[in-house]
């Protein structure tokens, strides 16, 4: 919120931005969905992930820099967000575990081929550590470059480089199955 | 030279410095031993992007977290009596058309399905082409933006002139293979405006201006989705 004392100007260009950081939250909603479900591996972590990601945003809206890429910046909050989810639970529970949806079958099976090797694709890289697989969402699903995904994940671009290496060895062997 | 395992996932990105490249082909031409090693890491990235699409059509609704300012729930309530009511973005902001928006329409006509039917997007070629027109037109765009624009498929990217100024054109189909477009160009007068919508040669398009450089997305008749996309697109660059 703007400050008591910012001017009626102020409070234009905050509403404004508001505004805009509203209508492409709802715009990016389905991409921001998606990269929560990939890192909580939990749809109905995901959903409130998302939901408090978007809460988290527009609390944050004075903060945003307008042409700044909204996307780079929503993901960091949801990844952000995770991870003191992640602490919190382990302080709660004493350890770590986070539980895996398994039940509800990402891709619907018509028994094509291409979907046979979809579906095994998916369920590799979610098999993947957490580490890889928030790197791997980043660069191939989301198509971020090492850069943008090394600012979104507060770490190095050479960390992504040896989180992506990993990554590539333990998926390559899925080529064989392809054909 | 010696190459990482981190230089081997960087040259199959793109993201290797160029200056290297030539020296990662030679050796793995000449060196069997590397040539297998850089097959034991290809992934083919285009099927797992793929494998994770379907995922978007399974978010749940989104749900707008409530407005502070209770003349924002009237805004939202009088949108909706209005899309009740079957009254379309359409009757309200009639934007002006510039002189280059009519030149781009009048290109995209000459697109039709079979023009962007043939068109197998090339990540790599495609990141390039966006890092020459981020050069040309001041502007950063990113290809994770691009790529995932709303019911569209991100197919090419080019760099085009008008009047010595410069426009990118990236190009896109929609599910139905409906070619649309997205263009920018530089060095706007600095007058930001509103997202107008008016359908140009009968193709549903959206415009606004920025400080610096001007936008239009148009193709086919599916206001909907032209709308989406302008939304979309706008809060990225």
């Amino acid at each position: 919120m703007p400050s008591e004392r910012s001017t009626p100007k102020d409070r234009i260009i905050f509403d404004r931005k508001e505004k805009e950081i509203r209508s492409g939250l709802e715009a990016l909603w389905p991409r921001l969905w998606r990269f929560a479900y990939g890192i909580s591996r939990n749809r109905h972590d995901a959903e409130d992930l998302a939901q408090m990601t978007c809460l988290k945003a527009l609390q944050n809206t004075a903060r945003f820099k307008r042409g700044t890429h909204l996307d780079r910046w929503v993901f960091t909050i949801c990844r952000n967000l995770w991870l003191n989810e992640i602490r919190s639970r382990k302080l709660r529970s004493g350890n770590g575990c986070i539980p895996v949806d398994e039940t509800t079958p990402l891709i619907e099976q018509d028994g094509s081929e291409t979907n046979i090797f979809a579906s095994q694709v998916l369920t590799q890289v979610m098999a993947l550590p957490d580490a890889q697989r928030e790197t791997v969402l980043l660069v191939y699903v989301e198509g971020f470059s090492y850069k943008e995904a090394a600012a979104i994940l507060g770490i190095p671009v050479g960390t992504i480089m040896s989180r992506l290496a990993a990554a590539r060895k333990a998926l390559a062997p899925m080529k064989a199955t392809e054909k | 030279m010696m190459f990482s395992d981190e230089d081997i996932a960087a040259y199959l990105d793109a993201e290797l410095e160029a200056e290297r490249i030539a020296e990662f082909e030679k050796l793995r031409a000449s060196s069997p031993e590397f040539a297998r090693r850089v097959a034991a890491m290809e992934v083919d990235i285009l099927a797992v992007r793929a494998a994770f699409s379907p995922l978007l059509a399974q978010a749940p609704a989104y749900t707008a977290p409530p407005a502070k300012r209770p003349w924002a729930w009237a805004g939202a309530a009088a949108a909706v009596v209005l899309l009740a009511l079957g009254i379309g973005y359409s009757q309200f902001a009639k934007p002006d058309v510039e002189a280059w928006q009519m030149e781009v329409a009048h290109y995209q006509a000459l697109y039709v399905p079979e023009t962007v039917a043939v068109i197998s997007p090339d990540p790599v070629r495609i990141k390039q082409e966006l890092a020459r027109a981020e050069g040309l037109l001041g502007i950063e765009l990113g290809y994770a933006g691009l790529s995932n624009v709303p019911g569209l498929t991100l197919l090419r990217a080019q760099v085009l002139g008008y009047e010595g100024r410069s426009l990118i054109q990236i190009v896109y189909a929609s599910e139905d293979g409906t070619p649309v477009a997205f263009c920018i160009l530089n060095g706007a007068d600095g007058t930001v405006s509103e997202t107008g919508f008016v359908r140009l040669l009968g193709m549903d398009s959206a415009l606004w201006q920025g400080p610096a450089h001007g936008f239009m997305v148009i193709g086919g008749q599916n206001p909907e989705l032209i709308s989406n996309a302008a939304r979309y697109l706008r809060q990225l660059l």
